[in-house]
């Protein structure tokens, strides 16, 4: 995982970052483009400038010889990042580092995760996620729409038994809400690969959330395979260089099924259940209610619910359960 | 009025920076507007002369300032067409003020986070952009959302 830690006298960056590609952002004058004059000084003259991180940076000036293992810096204006250099970028064993505004870069094959903004602290600067992944899923919503028809969309469907939609692609997602929201569902949970989402999230999910589309959860794995891998059931750590979707599809391969191609879940396969995938399923999964705690629950229960059927007032408690744990009570 | 286009022309200056560093006029840096401008931005003091006073980097040289600032510069005082994506965010109400003294042709390839009502128009369009919903809205539109009908999101085979 490269680390960067270059200081002078004036100013100091530090940060890690795991994908091929970083992406700097930040509101002007926090010192994005200062990052890359202290790499080109430290090119130019290395004792000029503690590097305490790694060493092996350079500053992009040609596309055709680029050093692998190298850590590439340069602003998103460079002409060399065009689309027509999309696969010279792609397929290179470097690293880059851009500084980036919100451009859409989606030629680019990247994941969530290497969004990022600049951090400063008086001289010293650091980076954030841009959309930081939480890791706990506290509600579902009337629906789960699940970005394409493959083996995530299998797994969840042979784990929970509640309606989920699959959207084909991650470009369709909206599409797919879009005519849910007309069939009468109101909020969702969406399921994506954070590892090859990038620049479709920004259009896609912010654009709904914007439109006031109900997103209540998101259930982002890094990718299908490197959930399945990772689990306690198989312990495999997935490289994320140079590109940890590819990675977790070849080591599935390798130690999962021979076979695998994708399209479908492997026959008899162990399912791990973990993260958030455990709280989905622990929210979904039905809620046996003995009839004597239902007869207390009902004694304790304002007077509107006191009359309700059993049934209906199962759901109001199921409803304030849900509720409590999303205010962590 | 800022007259905004989404799609780039192939002849428009992507780096603001070089561009500023060798077509700047010392007098632009006497004027209050362009000082309010770094202060605000970039946290620094312009003075008269262009040395600016930076609470990190210490005194630096006009050319040092950020790429933001050098855009807003421009659109002040000059008509060349501004990229608009050299900005931040935090260049959003001073470009929106600008507009409202005068024309400025602006290409974004992003969606900028305006926060104050604009004068604006977009360009690819026509439609008339005064508010930073608006902005929005054109900005989906650009990218192939059709916002300007009832929500319907498209990329649809049926």
């Amino acid at each position: 995982m490269p680390y960067i830690h270059l200081k002078d006298n004036v100013v100091e960056y530090e940060f890690t970052f795991k994908q091929k590609y970083l992406f700097i952002r930040g509101d002007s004058g926090r010192g994005k483009s200062t990052l890359v004059e202290l790499v080109e000084d430290y090119i130019n003259t290395s004792k000029a400038i503690n590097c305490l991180g790694d060493s092996n940076l350079k500053i992009l000036t040609d596309i055709r010889i680029l050093d692998p293992g190298y850590i590439y810096f340069f602003d998103e204006f460079d002409p060399l990042l065009t689309t027509e250099n999309a696969k010279l970028f792609n397929t290179t064993d470097s690293y880059f580092v851009i500084i980036s505004r919100k451009r859409n870069l989606d030629f680019l094959k990247t994941g969530l995760d290497s969004l990022c903004e600049i951090v400063t602290n008086g001289s010293y600067h650091t980076i954030k996620p841009v959309y930081p992944r939480k890791d706990v899923l506290t509600s579902v919503g009337d629906v789960i729409v699940c970005e394409d028809s493959k083996s995530g969309f299998q797994f969840l469907n042979k784990l929970v038994d509640y309606q989920i939609e699959s959207a084909e692609s991650k470009s369709r997602i909206g599409s797919k809400i879009n005519k849910l929201i007309k069939q009468g569902f109101q909020s969702f949970t969406v399921v994506y690969d954070r590892c090859g989402i990038c620049f479709s999230y920004e259009k896609q999910i912010n654009y709904l959330k914007d439109k006031g589309v109900n997103i209540v959860s998101e259930l982002d794995w890094d990718s299908f395979e490197s959930y399945i891998l990772e689990s306690d059931l198989y312990n495999i750590e997935v490289p994320w260089f140079p590109d940890k979707e590819q990675n977790a599809s070849r080591l599935f391969i390798k130690h999962v099924c021979k076979t695998y191609d994708k399209s479908k879940l492997p026959d008899n396969m162990k399912l791990p259940i973990y993260w958030k995938v455990k709280d989905l399923v622990d929210l979904l999964k039905p809620t046996e209610f003995s009839d004597e705690i239902i007869s207390e629950c009902r004694s304790l229960a304002p007077d509107i619910y006191k009359d309700l059927p059993k049934d209906e007032f199962i759901k109001v408690m199921k409803q304030t359960l849900i509720n409590m744990a999303e205010n962590n009570l | 009025m800022l007259k905004i286009t989404f799609t780039r022309p192939k002849d428009i200056i992507l780096n603001v920076d070089i561009y500023f560093n060798h077509r700047y006029d010392k007098e632009w840096f006497k004027d209050p507007m362009v000082k309010a401008m770094v202060k605000d931005v970039d946290l620094s003091d312009l003075l008269d002369n262009g040395t600016t006073m930076s609470p990190v980097l210490g005194p630096i040289p006009v050319t040092k300032i950020s790429g933001g600032v050098k855009a807003l510069i421009l659109a002040l005082k000059t008509d060349i067409m501004i990229y608009g994506t050299a900005m931040g965010d935090n260049c959003s109400t001073w470009l929106a003020k600008i507009g409202k003294m005068k024309d400025v042709d602006i290409c974004f390839e992003h969606p900028m986070e305006f926060t104050t009502d604009l004068d604006a128009i977009c360009v690819d369009t026509g439609r008339i952009i005064k508010t930073p919903k608006d902005y929005m809205d054109a900005y989906y539109h650009s990218c192939g959302f059709p916002v300007y009908d009832d929500f319907d999101y498209g990329e649809d085979d049926e």
